[in-house]
């Protein structure tokens, strides 16, 4: 806290424009000071201890470093910093990932300006924001466990783990002693509960959604 | 017994008595007369007498002459006699020899001398003395010829084939009448052995015509009956071939048998034919050849018939698979044909119903909504094809279910009788199923579904359909995945299109619009404290809205190509500048000259829009640029585009490969025939140049 009583503030987003309508917001609240501006994720970082922020307003999908890493990155850093992530998307690994990663706030690039700055003046004081969208996917992730689990059953997903891994269905049967038939039906089965197209894009959705372990 | 020849005995002994009176008469009356004579009476006597004598003695002269031609005959009938060709022999009443023939003699190998007084039966072979015993007794009893043939050992001990053939006579030559044996001996020894081998070589042919495999042989009398039939064919038919012989066509060939006698008269007439007969459920190959005798004449017809149901049932077998190969082949080819997965299963419905018939099928896929169902996607069946549609099954259930899951195949004759087989699909629309034919579809590396048929008509599914559904299965598989292959192509195309045009949402209009509403909400605020920061808000607001319009435009133009190719080039320049300018800051100049009303080629200007999206993309990213300037030149032929910016800049000898998007750029100017050209140094910005055509091909042109 500086002698001025103003919470600092830090922007980070690739896209320009949001950081100029973002600095006109701030220019509009008093208890609110722009320190510093960030297109990307390690460029954050670097201002973040050059200009020691109260607060980041974090953009989340960015090129070169995202959201969620210059986050954990700030956070490991700088404990005493507040993130706050601002973003277009409420995708439950999004907010997930970003709470995880330390972030206190999670809003939309739909909030208001009294929104924002009351989650900013929250942050300042540790306490968390959630936009309501956030919230809910959080709310739904928790209660519903299976159903980011394509309805896969057991052994499914024993076959998905080692097709994960890179086997064939020769060694997948091998491995699991059943007969190449079964394997082939449990890989039907497989492709058709994730709507993945062949082995890759399913072994590649099993890695997005942690489907094995 | 001898009744016949006891009358001719007593007519005999009268003849003799009248003779004797008759001399007697004649001796009596020349005695009386001759004392009693004149001169002239005796003269007249002696005239008479030599008259007489002479009359005698041409008599005897005629009686001389008489004896010497009866001693001729008798030369000659020795000749005839002994010298025969034939043996004669004159047996008495108890069989001994009393007369026989030089010819006889050397028959039996002895001297006439030796034979007579001999009883025959000394020269018969034991063996044969039987025949012998009883052809005398019926000679006896019979009173006519006989003929009976025997063995006789010669003297010599070789043995002779004889045949006697003979007869009883009365003798009244010598002494009292009796009755004696005349016999014909002829040598049939070789007569014998030609019959001995005749009958041997027959009896070859006969065990030859008996064991023709396959196959059978008949003799065909001139009167079309069956002479001789043999071979092994009877025996497998279980035919006696002798119950044939004597039979007419129509009794053996029934309703073919004009179709025989035509060709067997064709035969007789001298032609070989040959012709083939479905008969009694076998197929015979008949071959027809006249059997033509020394003169020339047919009097029989050889008939050989072979079996050749076996080779037919191979070469129509080879036929039908020859059939299926080919008309699974046009199918697979069919079911290739189309890419749209509905028309595809229509399409093995069909090809499958056009291998095995039957009264109703399915096509069941797995449902991806539903994990662990089938759906029914295509059926067939006048009445219940539309409620099958769409009905599920899980895995497992019912006979689809049970090969969905197993991958194999299963031919079910009573699908009541079978525990796999679910009655829910036949409660829900009302089918009765009783025999079913299921094969798995097996895709690339999994099944994707099940093909099934029900219900073949007056029959049950075997496994030639297994095998023949089977094969279309494979093609059926493959043409699934492919038609599903490409309808996920399409879908992740349009899916890829619209993310695609959410992420430039995203990018551009989404983030420009919320930095729009942040500064509409923050000016009320600063209004009365920083009129200043208003005004410029102001100005941000008036270059976001610009800039979000001209983003929009340019998304709805990607929306509809066709659009895009009605406008001209200089506004979708202007677009392009604007928006990149509502996003980012940027100042975009276009230069006051940039007219062109050239008619460019649709490629030309797509191309160029294009290579200055990217490049002020590229700007935008990298190059830190506070102002750009687009230029577009526009002479005779010759087309210049320029874009450059104030940014950092880069050296353009090291650029990593594949990176700032630069070969992109190259890429899109070589397909339209266009130069491209970067100009750049660290610190001093970049200008990209195009030129169209390249120099080149003006040189050409001129």
């Amino acid at each position: 806290m500086t002698e001025s009583g103003l919470i600092r503030v830090m922007l980070v987003d690739d896209h320009h424009v949001v950081r100029r309508g973002l600095t006109f917001f701030l220019d509009a609240f008093d208890d609110l000071e722009l320190v510093g501006e960030a297109a990307d994720g390690a460029e954050a970082i670097r201002l973040c201890a050059e200009v020691q922020p109260h607060v980041v307003l974090m953009d989340l999908i960015m090129p070169e470093m995202d959201g969620v890493a210059a986050t954990r990155a700030i956070r490991q850093a700088q404990p005493e910093v507040q993130v706050i992530a601002l973003t277009s998307f409420d995708e439950p690994y999004l907010v997930q990932g970003a709470l995880q990663a330390g972030a206190v706030g999670y809003l939309l690039k739909n909030a208001s300006i009294d929104d924002l700055a009351e989650a900013i003046r929250a942050a300042r004081a540790g306490r968390p924001t959630l936009a309501p969208e956030a919230l809910q996917n959080l709310i739904k992730a928790a209660t519903q466990p299976s159903a980011s689990g394509y309805g896969l059953t057991e052994r499914e997903r024993q076959v998905l783990a080692l097709i994960v891994e890179g086997l064939s269905n020769p060694e997948i049967a091998r491995r699991l002693v059943v007969s190449r038939p079964t394997i082939k039906t449990h890989v039907s089965h497989i492709l058709t509960k994730l709507g993945a197209a062949n082995r890759a894009e399913a072994a590649a959705l099993a890695r997005e959604h942690h489907l094995v372990t | 017994m001898v009744g016949w020849w006891e009358s001719i005995l007593d007519n005999t002994t009268a003849a003799d008595d009248h003779s004797a009176s008759l001399r007697q008469g004649a001796e009596d009356r020349g005695a009386e007369d001759l004392a009693a004579l004149s001169p002239e009476e005796t003269r007249q006597l002696v005239h008479e007498l030599q008259v007489h004598q002479i009359e005698l003695e041409m008599q005897n002269e005629e009686l001389r002459r008489a004896q010497e031609e009866l001693e001729a005959a008798r030369a000659r009938y020795f000749d005839l006699y002994d010298l025969a060709p034939v043996g004669y022999l004159t047996l008495s009443e108890s069989g001994l020899i009393l007369q026989a023939n030089l010819t006889a003699a050397t028959l039996l190998g002895a001297t006439l001398d030796v034979l007579v007084k001999q009883p025959l039966t000394r020269y018969i072979l034991p063996e044969d003395q039987d025949i012998y015993y009883r052809y005398r007794q019926h000679l006896l009893a019979a009173g006519t010829p006989q003929v009976c043939e025997l063995r006789v050992r010669r003297t010599d001990n070789s043995l002779l084939w004889v045949r006697l053939e003979g007869a009883v006579v009365l003798d009244t030559e010598r002494g009292a009448p009796r009755l004696v044996c005349h016999i014909v001996l002829s040598d049939i020894t070789a007569r014998q052995q030609a019959e001995a081998e005749t009958r041997a070589s027959e009896r070859l042919l006969r065990t030859i015509t008996a064991n023709l495999p396959n196959s059978y042989l008949s003799i065909v009398e001139k009167d079309l009956t069956i002479g001789y039939t043999a071979g092994l064919e009877f025996a497998r038919l279980g035919l006696d071939p002798a119950s044939f012989v004597g039979l007419t066509l129509e009794q053996v060939f029934g309703v073919q048998a004009p179709l025989v006698r035509e060709h067997y008269l064709q035969a007789f007439a001298g032609a070989e034919v040959e012709f083939e007969m479905y008969i009694n459920g076998q197929y015979q190959h008949y071959t027809a050849v006249p059997l033509v005798d020394e003169h020339g004449a047919i009097p029989h017809v050889l008939a050989v018939a072979e079996n050749i149901t076996e080779r037919k049932r191979a070469e129509r077998a080879l036929e039908r698979r020859s059939h299926d190969l080919e008309q699974l082949n046009r199918l697979g080819r069919e079911l290739g044909a189309t890419l749209d997965l509905t028309q595809v299963l229509d399409r093995v419905l069909a090809a499958a119903r056009e291998v095995v018939a039957s009264s109703g099928g399915a096509v069941w896929l797995w449902d991806p909504p539903r994990p662990d169902w089938l759906a029914c996607r295509a059926a067939f069946h006048p009445d219940l094809a539309q409620p099958l549609l769409n009905l599920r099954l899980r895995t497992g259930e019912g006979i689809a279910g049970w090969v969905a899951q197993h991958g194999q195949s299963v031919v079910v004759a009573h699908a009541s009788q079978d525990p796999r087989f679910s009655s829910t699909i036949d409660a829900q629309t009302g089918f009765q199923t009783r025999s079913i034919l299921a094969v798995p579809l097996w895709g690339h590396d999994a099944i994707t579904g099940v093909l099934e048929m029900v219900n073949k008509p007056g029959d049950e599914f075997d496994d030639h359909d297994r095998i023949l559904l089977e094969t279309l299965a494979g093609s059926a598989a493959i043409a699934i995945e492919n038609a599903r292959l490409h309808g996920q192509a399409q879908q992740a195309a349009a899916a890829a299109e619209r993310s695609q045009l959410a992420r430039e949402l995203h990018d551009a209009v989404s983030q420009t619009l919320f930095s729009a509403s942040v500064i509409a909400e923050s000016l009320p605020r600063l209004w009365e404290r920083n009129p200043e920061a208003v005004r410029r808000g102001l100005d941000q607001l008036h270059q976001l809205t610009r800039g979000a319009l001209a983003e929009m435009r340019m998304l709805l133009l990607e929306l509809r190509p066709a659009a895009l190719l009605e406008t001209d080039l200089c506004a979708l320049l202007i677009h392009v500048a604007e928006a990149l300018a509502g996003r980012t800051g940027v100042e975009v100049f276009l230069d006051r000259e940039t007219q062109c009303t050239c008619p460019l080629p649709d490629d030309v200007r797509i191309a160029l829009y294009r290579i200055t999206q990217e490049t002020l993309n590229n700007t935008a990213k990298h190059a830190r640029a506070s102002r750009i300037a687009i230029r577009l030149h526009c002479q005779s032929q010759r087309l210049e585009l320029h874009i450059c910016d104030d940014g950092r800049g880069f050296d353009p000898a090291h650029v990593p490969p594949g990176r700032l998007g630069l070969h992109i750029l190259s890429e899109r100017a070589q397909a339209i025939g266009a130069v491209l050209h970067i100009n750049s140094h660290i610190g001093q910005g970049t200008e990209v140049v195009v030129t169209w055509p390249d120099p080149a091909k003006l040189e050409e042109i001129r």
